[in-house]
């Protein structure tokens, strides 16, 4: 075998690929070249590196938000609410604070440069503890809708009305996790937007249950 | 990874083994996420997220497009969740997809533009800075970095079968092209790899 022949078989040496015989004609070859044994080694190594790559790269920022706007557009038929008229200058004004909660939440250090929402934040939320700012006003923007919704109850069908009470019922319950996860880790970037977005489903289902009360 | 406390919430999962107890969380987040349940599904998200950018990252070459990627396969997972019948891990089933979507955008892009970087010319592989050897000419680094700058084409086979293992007659069942081009690409990135890591 010469070297350019060991070389064309290089590949499939090192990969397993090669029957017994060839297997056999390289093992001899490259013990006695050592032009084509460095040429295995320097192989072998780039595949033992390229094997020890981490499994895991996290990128530099969180992509969620992004996966989150995008996921009613590509719903399914049989997951996507109906497509209703009729926003409330209420449910406008309670969505804006939602947004601003959001920016003051994250923090400029989680989006690239500074959050546009940032200055139509409430003052209280440049408070030295946005993180229970924030709380009070999603808790007052939840209460306007929740009073809206009453007016609206005999509206609605049981079924809904009970669904509706079922997943609130189940984001509450996730909040008060999430508030005791904080209480022993305050500053943990995930726990505090596990909060903003849960904050935000709740909002999200009031909001949808009042555009269907008043179809 | 950022455990959601809301989902250890119940304590009704049977305690086995910490594998069992993953698949279990995992299991309950999946079908929680299929009735519609956002939360879940960014618990999914956050569980699975290293992985697919890191397999986007490799695919893509640039930070920027990965995040894009990474995007889009959660998107469609989201969609396709209905597909999912809990035969395997959740992350084995977003496995393919991610790969999928990686391969989709590079067909689509190579239609849309023309290749730039298909070239084997090594004054592509110049380091933007002064070397830096402290962790060795072959460390992970470096392969990244190196990884980064090759042709498309034998960058997503290198990725295929000697990071994540594929043979070559699955890579050409998933880029549509011959298994004798596979191994030509593969041939073809660990020469310029090589070259480049040595320098």
């Amino acid at each position: 075998m010469t070297c350019d022949e060991a070389r064309d078989l290089m590949d499939d040496y090192v990969d397993g690929a090669l029957d017994e015989a060839a297997f056999q004609e390289m093992e001899l070859h490259v013990a006695g070249c050592a032009e084509c044994r460095a040429e295995e080694r320097a192989l072998r190594a780039l595949l033992a590196h390229a094997a020890a790559l981490p499994r895991e790269i996290l990128p530099s920022r969180d992509l969620w938000a992004g996966i989150d706007a995008r996921l009613d557009e590509g719903r399914p038929m049989w997951r996507r609410p109906r497509m209703l008229a009729g926003w409330g200058a209420g449910l406008a004004a309670a969505a804006g604070v939602v947004l601003a909660l959001s920016a003051a939440l994250h923090g400029p250090a989680r989006s690239r440069g500074a959050s546009p929402f940032t200055a139509l934040a409430p003052a209280a939320l440049r408070s030295e503890d946005p993180v229970a700012s924030a709380e009070r006003e999603y808790a007052r923007a939840a209460a306007e809708l929740m009073a809206a919704l009453e007016q609206q109850r005999d509206r609605l069908p049981p079924e809904a009305l009970a669904s509706v009470e079922k997943d609130l019922r189940s984001i509450d319950a996730a909040l008060q996790d999430v508030r005791r996860a904080l209480a022993t880790d305050p500053e943990n970037p995930g726990l505090n937007h596990l909060l903003t977005s849960t904050h935000q489903r709740k909002v999200e289902v009031l909001q949808h249950v009042l555009k269907l009360s008043r179809t | 990874m950022t455990e959601c406390p809301a989902v250890a919430r119940g304590g009704a999962i049977p305690v086995t083994s910490a594998d069992d107890q993953r698949r279990s969380r995992e299991a309950e987040l999946v079908r929680r996420a299929q009735a519609g349940d956002r939360i879940a599904f960014e618990q999914l998200y956050r569980d699975n997220l290293g992985r697919v950018y890191a397999l986007c990252f490799r695919m893509a070459g640039t930070a920027d497009l990965a995040e894009e990627l990474a995007q889009d396969v959660f998107v469609r997972a989201w969609q396709k969740l209905g597909s999912f019948r809990g035969e395997s891990a959740f992350s084995s089933w977003l496995h393919p997809l991610t790969v999928n979507v990686a391969l989709s955008e590079r067909r689509s892009r190579r239609r849309r533009v023309a290749r730039v970087m298909a070239t084997d010319d090594l004054t592509v592989f110049e380091r933007p800075g002064p070397p830096t050897r402290s962790d060795g000419p072959e460390s992970g680094f470096d392969l990244e970095r190196a990884l980064a700058t090759l042709p498309p084409g034998a960058r997503a086979v290198f990725v295929l079968h000697d990071v994540q293992g594929y043979k070559h007659e699955e890579i050409a069942r998933m880029t549509g092209v011959a298994a004798g081009t596979s191994k030509a690409q593969l041939h073809r990135a660990r020469k310029l790899l090589r070259e480049v890591l040595t320098r």
